[in-house]
């Protein structure tokens, strides 16, 4: 199958979160079933900056936003046969430093950024003549790509038959823009009501997605659940629950590759379930890059997380004077709201010794935080799948997790008396359940033989894309067939 | 210190020039200020549109929950008061009234001791008010009540900015969505096309659920036209609230209201009006903007500025497709009357084939109701009769059932498929006979419709013409109506329009103009025939008059010589003896002698040249006088004599010769009925308008007068008879009309002849006879004078 994946970012060039391991990810498996996959992005600074050679086209397409035209020129760089990427490049749009945003916020002219881009894939998809199979698009930045494919550019036999899958990998971010920026989309007005973009008062570019799209999915089976409520559908389940039977639940994968002890180039010592002793070292050098004064045989608890309060940070901040009371360690990295990297930083500037704080995020601490704690921190109000509690799996590191989505789905309570189970759980959003977990999950480590038996049947399974890579062929293929029954055959 | 100031500053314009959203450098830039001046909570209160209401909208704690939600009026607490002053304000908890004008934010930080609000404005406007709050008791040195002033300014700068880029992006979207009704509008000239784009790309800009268009003419008060779009109510109430607009709205003209449908749903209408330059009005009518939960939304102001653009916008558009659909009427209007024209013009040519008048009668019945032709489904033409002043059905058709395939020229010649029977259509001209009389005497068509009180129908119709309506036009020659033509479409019920009318028009003048020259050809032909006829006789009466004084000379000749051989034959006779052969001789000569006198007598009496004995008479008595004279005659052929004389005056005349004109009168019976029969004889007084009359019917039963010889009885020396001097009935009428009278002839073949003698009474004589009571004077009117 040929597979266009369009994204708003993908490893190896632009990162801002999990999604652009994802689709690394997932390429990278499909590409190894033997499909053809290309990935289209901005061209990013990131991108530009991650040193790998791109490749001028030839082709600059002119896409009009509102009353001016801006170019967008194609760019192409291949990973390995078969794995190829396009890049759409408009320097005043996507030439910064963030990807959606500064330290201060998102970006006033997403809108503009991602009508650009959206349009463009498409635009370039007819211009360059690409045949593909399937269109895989993500997240809101890439919600018009159905719109236009199934509105706009109608009219053109390659896109109208070009089937195309929209996940959505986080409800919680809709893309919601003034409904004056409708004319930047070159689309009719009749697209602003409630049947189509239009979210009270706004557009809303994830709802273009869902309801163009030819099917739809999420990232797991829990998550498509919750998102047919109130309580996580953002105003959105009645759609879901209109599209329910088109809305897949298919969960992330892990790419081994990269999250693997043994062969982890960024842990100070390798490890595997039989060979725990590399991850004392990887907890001691963890506490050494944070200098914490810490007994190694004290829990250290970590955390890679975005200062959201969805992330459940506020939780955090409400119970760390109690944890650094308990004696333990904390190391926590993230970026996201100022409000909360003060408080943060206050609380660090605190306990100097006993908590480690790093401001930002890098994929080298991230991995040395996931080896080097015992007990991982994702205490989410809502996690769609949530990938960390997986590389935690494993690296030997129990996860804490709230009960929601992914997180709900991929741990299991432990229970002490049997020794069932991969984690420690909690349901209510609060700082007292999130500390009880905790508590739950500290009374297991003072068990050293039980907490190594947790680890080590955690360390042996696999969650990795190559069991879940079929799952969305499946859907490509239903995608697929949708399509040519909606064309007549 | 300084420092400190100087990290806060640095930060404050990283985030003022930063490219993030305006809600999040707000955000950040009142989460700063609060972290640099240490307090508790800072809250920003922003101004809203009506500017009478401070609402808290961003809080350096993050998010607002909706219970946490407080708004002050203008004027009212320290932040309504900042607000007003534009001043700096610090309260301390204590302070009297302090807690009290402050007390809902209470419910954000229930412990401040102080408040410290500063407003966000620049040299121009107001955008709110930012208010720190600290559970400590704190006053605000001068670099930290700076560093209050730098950061409302800079909020009030990105305020400002968002503002304004609002403001654009605004503009762009209304010139996108005006673009887009522009597209609309120019891709069509076609008025119910474009009037469909208009309701349909109005409703979508608005996101209603439905639009309406209405144009009435003012004049008229009708709807020129209307279009409507997606659910609507039946009856947009705007038009008629909003002209004539009521006097104390402000602003531009518009229409809102509400209702409450019978499931309780709230429905919304959003109406602006279209002014037009010339003699129309109009309303653009929105309804129900959509909600994603199915609730109708109110407009709200930037729909209605809008559709006020857009009113403005499309007016233009509409004028120049009305106008464009009044050439193309026009133009299909030439066209037709193009077609009409051709086909008045095909049926006068064939109309001027012909001057018999029941021949273009059938070919104007054609033309009406012909499909090639006009195409009515009947046709009547009535005919005015100037002497009884009525008017009467002339021929009436239907249209074939067949329509005819011919060319119209062919058509129009073939005879009628099916007459309409109008012979007994007999309608007084008078006003009160409805609308055939009415065109006829007000010269002007008619549309006859049922319903209609004025005009009626005409008394003698109802019955004869089912019609629920027709049209009747006047055939007008000279200022004069010579007729009428009706016609209806009743047959296939089409209703009648005004075009073919003026078409009908045309058409009867037309017809009027052929009609009358073929009755004035009629006429002239007539007239000429009567005058060859007077030409004929006046010949004869010439060569009479040459022939009758030269017999009158000749009998004068004759008279002398043959009162000599008369004479002299009766002396010879005396002289012969009664049986000497020459005996019979004499009596032969002296028998045509007497005949030859008689003759001469006749030829005398014709030629006037005897004496008059004028006196006054006793009809009767002159009648029974003469009768004596042809008892003979009259006993020889059995004719008996049937006398019914009425009493009357006596009459002043000459009686010898009125007998001599009963005698020639009497004595033609008498030949006419040799083997018998009937004389009448009968007198009456008859008043004609002139005077009284004695009046003498002399009736035979001899078969009557041959037609071919009847108009040559009163010539001179006309006779039927082997011996007669064919000058008895020409004597009788010189004598007749000598007193003034007249003698007329009746023949009724196979019957027998009645001639009719009048004779004035002369005034004098009435008053004489008054006396003698042979007739009431007073019943009796003599002519006014005996001559005339």
């Amino acid at each position: 199958m040929r597979i266009l994946m369009v994204t708003p970012e993908a490893n190896p060039f632009a990162a801002s979160g999990g999604l652009a391991e994802v689709i690394y990810a997932l390429a990278g498996a499909l590409v190894r079933l033997g499909h053809q996959v290309t990935v289209a992005l901005p061209l990013y600074r990131q991108v530009r900056e991650s040193g790998r050679p791109l490749t001028f086209t030839g082709h600059t397409l002119s896409i009009p936003l509102s009353w001016k035209t801006l170019p967008g020129e194609v760019y192409q760089a291949e990973i390995e046969p078969n794995l190829n990427f396009y890049f759409i490049a408009q320097d005043t749009l996507f030439n910064r430093d963030g990807l959606y945003g500064t330290a201060y916020g998102a970006f006033e002219d997403n809108a503009e950024r991602f009508i650009f881009f959206s349009r463009a894939v498409v635009e370039m998809v007819e211009a360059l003549e690409l045949e593909f199979d399937i269109c895989h698009a993500h997240e809101w930045q890439t919600g018009l790509v159905p719109v236009y494919l199934r509105t706009l550019y109608h009219d053109r036999p390659r896109l109208q038959r070009l089937p195309v899958v929209y996940t959505v990998h986080n409800v919680g971010y809709q893309g919601l823009f003034s409904s004056f920026d409708l004319p930047l989309t070159g689309l009719g007005w009749e697209l602003l009501s409630p049947k189509a973009l239009e979210f009270y008062g706004k557009i809303n570019f994830m709802k273009g997605g869902l309801v163009f799209a030819d099917l739809l999915s999420t990232v797991s089976s829990r998550y498509r659940e919750e998102i047919l409520t109130p309580d996580y559908g953002f105003g959105l389940e009645g759609l879901f629950q209109e599209r329910a039977q088109e809305l897949y639940g298919i969960l992330e994968g892990v790419d081994y590759q990269r999250w693997d002890p043994s062969r982890d180039p960024y842990l100070a010592a390798p490890y595997d379930r039989d060979q725990l002793k590399g991850k004392k070292a990887c907890k001691a050098a963890l506490a050494k890059h944070f200098g914490l004064k810490l007994d190694l045989k004290r829990p250290l608890l970590g955390m890679n997380t975005r200062f959201f309060e969805r992330k459940g940070i506020d939780l955090v901040e409400n119970i760390l004077d109690d944890l650094m009371q308990l004696g333990v360690g904390f190391v926590i990295q993230g970026a996201g709201e100022e409000r909360h990297q003060y408080i943060l930083q206050e609380i660090s500037l605190k306990y100097p010794e006993q908590m480690g704080l790093a401001i930002g995020y890098g994929d080298e601490l991230a991995h040395q935080i996931i080896a080097g704690a015992d007990i991982f921190l994702m205490p989410s109000r809502y996690e769609p799948c949530g990938l960390d509690q997986l590389y935690c799996l494993r690296y030997g590191t129990i996860p804490v997790v709230r009960a929601t989505g992914g997180l709900d789905e991929t741990i299991k309570e432990h229970d002490p008396g049997t020794g069932v189970g991969t984690g420690f759980k909690f349901t209510g959003a609060t700082p007292t359940e999130l500390l009880g977990a905790v508590q739950r999950a500290l009374a297991v480590y003072q068990d050293g033989a039980a907490w190594e038996a947790l680890m080590q049947h955690n360390m042996a399974l696999d969650f990795s894309w190559d069991t879940l890579a079929p799952k969305y062929l499946e859907l490509y293929q239903a995608a697929v067939d949708k399509r040519r029954s909606l064309l007549g055959g | 210190m300084a420092s400190d100031r100087a990290a806060f500053l640095t930060q404050m314009v990283e985030v003022l020039t930063s490219t993030v959203s305006f809600g999040e450098r707000l955000n950040n830039m009142v989460h700063l200020l609060a972290r640099h001046l240490k307090v508790d909570l800072a809250l920003y209160f922003a101004l809203d549109k009506t500017k009478e209401t401070l609402f808290l909208n961003i809080s350096s704690q993050g998010p607002i929950p909706p219970h946490m939600r407080v708004e002050f009026p203008l004027g009212q607490g320290v932040v309504g008061e900042t607000a007003v002053t534009r001043k700096v304000r610090v309260v301390h908890r204590l302070q009297p009234e302090a807690l009290s004008a402050n007390a809902p934010l209470e419910k954000l930080h229930p412990n401040f001791h102080t408040l410290a609000a500063f407003p966000v404005a620049d040299d121009n406007f107001l955008y709110g008010v930012l208010v720190l709050l600290d559970k400590q008791d704190r006053t605000f040195g001068a670099a930290e009540r700076q560093s209050m002033q730098l950061a409302g300014l800079m909020l009030a700068g990105t305020l400002r900015q968002a503002i304004v880029q609002e403001e654009a992006k605004k503009r762009i979207a209304e010139l996108s969505v005006l673009f887009e009704v522009g597209k609309a509008l120019s891709a069509t000239v076609e008025l119910d096309e474009l009037l469909e784009r208009i309701v349909s790309t109005t409703a979508k800009v608005i996101t209603a659920r439905g639009a309406a268009l209405e144009i009435i003419d003012r004049a008229t008060g009708e709807t020129r036209v209307s279009s409507r779009y997606g659910q609507i109510p039946a009856v947009c109430p705007a038009l008629k609230e909003m002209f004539p607009r009521p006097a104390k709205t402000t602003g531009p003209p518009h229409f809102e209201t509400q209702s409450v449908d019978a499931d309780g749903r709230t429905h919304y209408c959003l109406a602006v009006p279209l002014t037009f330059k010339g003699q129309l009005q109009g309303t653009l009518c929105v309804y129900d903007k959509f909600s994603p939960n199915e609730v109708y939304l109110p407009f709200d102001p930037e729909n209605r500025q809008l559709l006020i653009t857009m009113a403005g916008l499309i007016v233009n558009a509409i004028e120049n497709a009305l106008t464009f659909q009044q050439v193309e009427d026009l133009a299909e209007r030439n066209e037709r009357m193009v077609q009409n024209l051709t086909v008045l013009q095909e049926i006068s040519q064939v109309l001027l084939t012909t001057v018999q008048e029941e021949r273009l009668l059938e070919m104007i019945l054609q033309g009406l109701t012909l499909e090639q032709g006009l195409g009515f489904d009947r046709g009547v033409v009535l005919m005015v009769d100037e002497a009884s002043q009525t008017l009467t059905g002339a021929k009436g058709a239907e249209r074939a059932a067949q329509p005819s395939q011919a060319a119209l020229p062919a058509a129009l010649l073939s005879p009628l498929p099916q007459e309409v029977p109008v012979a007994d259509w007999q309608i007084p001209l008078r006003p009160d006979q409805g609308a055939l009389a009415l065109a006829v005497l007000k010269k002007r068509p008619y549309h006859y419709q049922e319903h209609l009180k004025e005009p009626g129908l005409p008394a003698v119709l109802p019955g004869k013409l089912a019609a629920r309506e027709f049209f009747v036009v006047p055939l007008i020659v000279k200022d004069r109506a010579t007729g009428v033509i009706l016609v209806d479409n009743q047959a296939s019920g089409r209703p009648l329009e005004s075009e073919p009318l003026n078409v009908l028009n045309m058409f009867a003048s037309q017809a009027a103009l052929v009609l009358e020259n073929a009755h004035l050809y009629s006429t002239i032909e007539a007239n000429n025939r009567e005058l060859l006829l007077i030409r004929e006789r006046m010949l004869e009466s010439d060569r009479l008059a040459a022939l009758s004084s030269l017999a009158s000379g000749m009998a004068h000749e004759i008279r002398n010589p043959l009162v000599s051989i008369g004479g002299f034959a009766r002396r010879i006779s005396k002289l012969v003896e009664e049986t000497s052969p020459l005996r019979g001789y004499v009596e032969v000569i002296q028998e045509e002698v007497t005949r030859l006198e008689k003759l001469l007598r006749e030829i005398l009496d014709f030629t006037g040249e005897n004496l008059s004995y004028y006196g006054d008479h006793d009809l009767v008595k002159l009648i029974e006088d003469t009768l004596v004279l042809v008892q003979r005659d009259l006993d020889a052929a059995n004719i008996k004599v049937v006398k019914e004389f009425a009493p009357l005056p006596r009459l002043h005349c000459d009686h010898r010769q009125i007998k001599q004109v009963f005698y020639n009168l009497f004595s033609n019976a008498c030949q006419a009925m040799p083997h018998g029969g009937t004389l009448t004889i009968r007198t009456y007084p008859l008043e004609k308008e002139d005077g009284l009359y004695e009046a003498i019917t002399v009736t035979d039963t001899g078969g009557g007068i041959p037609m071919e010889v009847l108009h040559n009885i009163f010539n001179p020396f006309f006779s039927t008879k082997d011996y007669g001097t064919g000058l008895g009935l020409a004597i009788a009428q010189r004598i007749v009309s000598r007193h003034y009278g007249q003698i007329e002839v009746n023949n009724e073949m196979g019957k027998g002849v009645t001639f009719l003698i009048t004779l004035p009474v002369a005034k004098y004589c009435l008053v004489k006879d008054a006396g003698q009571n042979a007739v009431p004077a007073s019943a009796l009117k003599a002519p006014k004078g005996g001559r005339r």
